[in-house]
């Protein structure tokens, strides 16, 4: 299997000018085509352990990133982002072209792929079970996705849980994991091992980083995992971790509120939650230190098989 | 006044303990509903005539919150 770090950083920055390439990112196959160098040396950097198919290979999602053209060009260099030939993003300055790449993709998955009832929430798996751990911005889900998986636990996803809706079974698609503010500085001392994109310093969405999805868990992307515990992550400031079962009825109507496509999907996304609340045991999560929340999941009780 | 389930309403439900969360085959909503109201539902689906002995407050207030959802509609 040919991967994008088998191209060089020069010849991979000439591919994604010329013809592009073709990535696969768990299910998807993703051809991205831009001249923008620094989206290339976070591709070098952060996708280097991700298959790389030929130009017939049918990708599923085609994405073009460009620089603006004319005087803006040169007194307000931006990027422009188009799917498929439409443009449903602002353009933005050239030096987000990475987070903008990442952004992109999660939509063309969530307004795309309808295979998967899609919550927004991150999920992590060790021994075959998995953890869905479903959260607003803020509430320290990425970070908490991060320390797991720096920790041995195997990223299926930091942003986007795919359950299948034929068997409930969460399909893989490991990412870079994208964290905000504090936590960059927060994980850089967590994982000092780890690889991170540069620091973008001033998007919506404040400081971004991402961090390189571990090798282990890119090669292991076409394995699926059953979904086990649904955890409501919540920092909160010297928080001693605190675990509390939550009904599962409650847990269904948040994870519906927190799921992508579950009205476009209808009586089949209905059916999907109930079956996924049903196989696992659910909890409300407040913490406020990594290591007491990696000792409780380290110990979280295994459901009945 | 007699009341039935709305045409239409497949009551595809999903229960745990005393909770039940049901799919609005109208609306496209899901809601989340208490033990008494499933059991409201359940009556009108299988013997609307049993719920005429039990007339109370309580039973009004049910009902009128599952019309109010296009569940259940008063019955010609």
């Amino acid at each position: 299997m040919k991967r994008v770090g088998s191209l060089a950083r020069a010849a991979l920055g000439a591919q994604l000018a010329g013809p592009g390439i073709r990535l696969q990112t768990g299910p998807f196959v993703v051809s991205l085509r831009s001249p923008i160098a620094p989206l290339a040396d976070a591709v070098h950097r952060l996708y280097a352990d991700y298959p790389l198919h030929d130009a017939d290979r049918f990708a599923d999602f085609h994405i073009h990133m460009a620089r603006g053209r004319g005087l803006r060009r040169w007194l307000r260099p931006q990027v422009h982002f188009d799917h498929d030939g439409s443009a449903p993003f602002q353009p933005l300055p050239i030096h987000h072209a990475f987070p903008m790449f990442e952004w992109v993709l999660n939509w063309c998955v969530t307004s795309r792929a309808h295979g998967w009832l899609i919550i927004h929430a991150a999920v992590v798996e060790r021994d075959g079970l998995a953890v869905i751990l479903p959260a607003p911005p803020g509430s320290g889900k990425s970070t908490l996705c991060a320390a797991l998986v720096a920790r041995g636990w195997r990223l299926l996803s930091d942003e986007m849980t795919l359950v299948r809706l034929s068997d409930g079974l969460v399909d893989a698609s490991p990412r870079p994991v994208s964290l905000k503010n504090a936590s960059i500085e927060v994980m850089r001392a967590f994982a000092p091992e780890a690889v991170f994109s540069e620091v973008v310093g001033d998007t919506a969405k404040g400081a971004v980083a991402h961090m390189k999805a571990p090798t282990a868990s890119i090669e292991r992307a076409g394995e699926p995992a059953r979904p086990a515990w649904v955890i409501f992550p919540q920092w909160v400031s010297a928080a001693p971790a605190r675990l509390e079962p939550m009904p599962r009825a409650r847990a269904f109507m948040e994870l519906a509120q927190n799921a992508f496509n579950y009205n476009h999907l209808g009586p089949a996304g209905f059916d999907a939650l109930a079956r996924l609340v049903d196989g696992c045991a659910s909890y409300r999560f407040r913490y406020g230190a990594l290591d007491d929340a990696l000792a409780v999941f380290a110990a979280l009780p295994r459901p009945a098989p | 006044m007699n009341w039935r389930i709305a045409p239409g309403q497949a009551l595809r439900r999903h229960s745990w303990q005393d909770e039940t969360v049901i799919y609005n085959d109208l609306s496209g909503a899901t809601h989340l509903i208490g033990a008494a109201a499933n059991a409201v539902l359940d009556a009108l689906r299988d013997d609307p005539a049993s719920l005429a002995g039990e007339a109370s407050a309580a039973l009004d207030e049910i009902l009128e919150e599952l019309a109010a959802l296009a569940l259940i509609e008063p019955a010609p």
